[in-house]
């Protein structure tokens, strides 16, 4: 079988969100709306990196990068790094050498649009070896958290923290629930709270505009606020009901008892069954809180999910990979929360 | 030891001639038979790309990881290293399980 690789235009958009019902489901309007959202709205990145295989002109397999740009150092520097998503090779054309065809072809051509480095967090387990055949590193396992209720009535949807949410009781007066995002006091906090100088995600106006939008996502938002914003909380459920799990996607706080207020007001409010978090890179203040409402470690598994890195030149392999100053590969230099994945 | 044949497709002339019955000798002849049990279809050489040429696809790295954690009895964190240069070979796999045994005595 003959392959070309090219680049996605438009005119592959149907043939591409057929291949997608692979990976994110089977809905098409679901589905094109992902891949609008992912990479045609995403304000990160100019135009699409999605890379195909094609076979009689029909696409076959496709490797996707997102836009995302990232911040470190202080004062602040910021970089964009772009990062590998959705992989996906139809079944009669696996095996083939079409993974590596497509890593090759998206490493080409970020090396020739500037980018030096591409990331990946969202790596299941097959991607995952076979980024690492082709000389990507990891930071290793990002640890994880979890608070299980083996309660009978524990949720494992937004029921139950929406009708305790809209009826909020004395527990946290300053606590709201909201189904939408707050960009504009979003971004104030987050530019007042300002970074430590590890590498995190921009958290923009644009950023807080675009990336709840996930049509793949439910999200819930829990705010603290007095006469301003001082902390958020965003839990996210997959859309798909095959995988209910919820998780804590995206957490900030101006001191330590609003990290406290917002996890125990979504613990106490949501009762879920399980509630899951990337503890990494949170504050002390956080841990405790988290350690507080009965989140325990969970313990790290092979693939268990990690900041993949690769330069996209081939001559910078034997390299040191440094950012802004930062070595890539040390764990300690990443402030990640779960919504850095694009999984989330 | 497994002797000279090409049956299940290995070279063994070039790529494991078993002098002795040392520790080292039967790794490496160990190693000899999984990969033609996993690729049994190739010949091999001390020089044989395995993992950058794409020689071993994702099933067979999964097979390999499993493999190499049996010989060192622990599990392996696959991002603090090279991969795809430490396992490229079958002179560079016998070198990192040898150093990796060495790190647990």
């Amino acid at each position: 079988l003959n392959y070309e690789i090219v680049k996605y235009t438009p005119e592959f958009k149907r043939q591409v969100v057929e291949l997608q019902t692979g990976l994110w489901g089977p809905d098409l309007a679901v589905n094109t709306a992902c891949l609008e959202w992912k990479h045609e709205q995403n304000p990160f990145i100019d135009s699409p990196c999605i890379y195909l295989a094609l076979c009689d002109g029909r696409v076959v397999a496709m490797r996707g990068i997102f836009g995302a740009l990232w911040q470190s150092g202080r004062p602040r520097r910021t970089w964009p790094g772009p990062c590998g998503c959705d992989f996906v090779i139809a079944p009669e054309h696996r095996e083939r050498g079409l993974f590596t065809r497509l890593v090759r072809a998206s490493l080409e051509d970020l090396a020739a649009q500037g980018y030096p480095y591409v990331f990946s967090l969202s790596a299941g387990s097959v991607t995952y070896l076979s980024l690492l055949a082709m000389g990507w590193r990891g930071t290793g396992p990002t640890e994880i958290m979890q608070r299980r209720s083996d309660s009978a009535a524990a949720e494992k949807s937004f029921g139950l923290l929406d009708r305790n949410g809209l009826n909020r009781g004395d527990g946290w007066p300053h606590v709201s629930l909201s189904t939408s995002a707050k960009p504009d006091a979003m971004t104030e906090l987050t530019e007042r709270i300002g970074g430590d100088g590890r590498i995190r995600h921009v958290r923009d106006r644009s950023y807080f505009s675009w990336r709840f939008r996930n049509p793949l996502s439910e999200y819930r938002f829990l705010f603290w606020e007095a006469d301003r914003l001082e902390g958020y909380l965003v839990l996210r459920r997959s859309a798909s009901r095959e995988k209910p799990a919820i998780n804590v996607a995206d957490w900030e706080a101006a001191d330590a008892r609003v990290w406290a207020d917002l996890l125990e007001a979504a613990v106490q409010w949501g009762h879920f069954q399980y509630l899951t978090i990337w503890s990494s890179g949170l504050p002390q203040d956080a841990k405790h809180a988290l350690r507080e409402n009965g989140f325990g470690p969970v313990p790290p598994h092979r693939y268990a999910p990690t900041v993949l890195i690769r330069p996209t030149n081939d001559g910078l392999l034997e390299s040191h990979w440094d950012c802004a100053g930062l070595r890539l590969l040390d764990a300690r230099n990443w402030d990640l929360r779960m919504i850095d994945s694009d999984g989330c | 030891v497994k002797p000279e044949k090409d049956s299940d497709g290995i070279n063994y002339r070039d790529a494991g001639r078993a002098q002795d019955m040392s520790d080292d000798t039967t790794l490496r002849h160990r190693l000899i038979e999984f990969i033609g049990t996993v690729k049994p279809n190739g010949a091999l050489s001390d020089d044989t790309s395995l993992i950058r040429s794409g020689l071993f696809d994702s099933l067979a790295l999964v097979q390999m990881v499993e493999w190499i954690e049996r010989q060192i009895r622990t599990e392996v964190d696959l991002t603090a290293f090279d991969l795809s240069k430490e396992w490229d070979t079958i002179p560079a796999i016998l070198r990192f399980i040898e150093r990796h045994r060495a790190e647990l005595l």
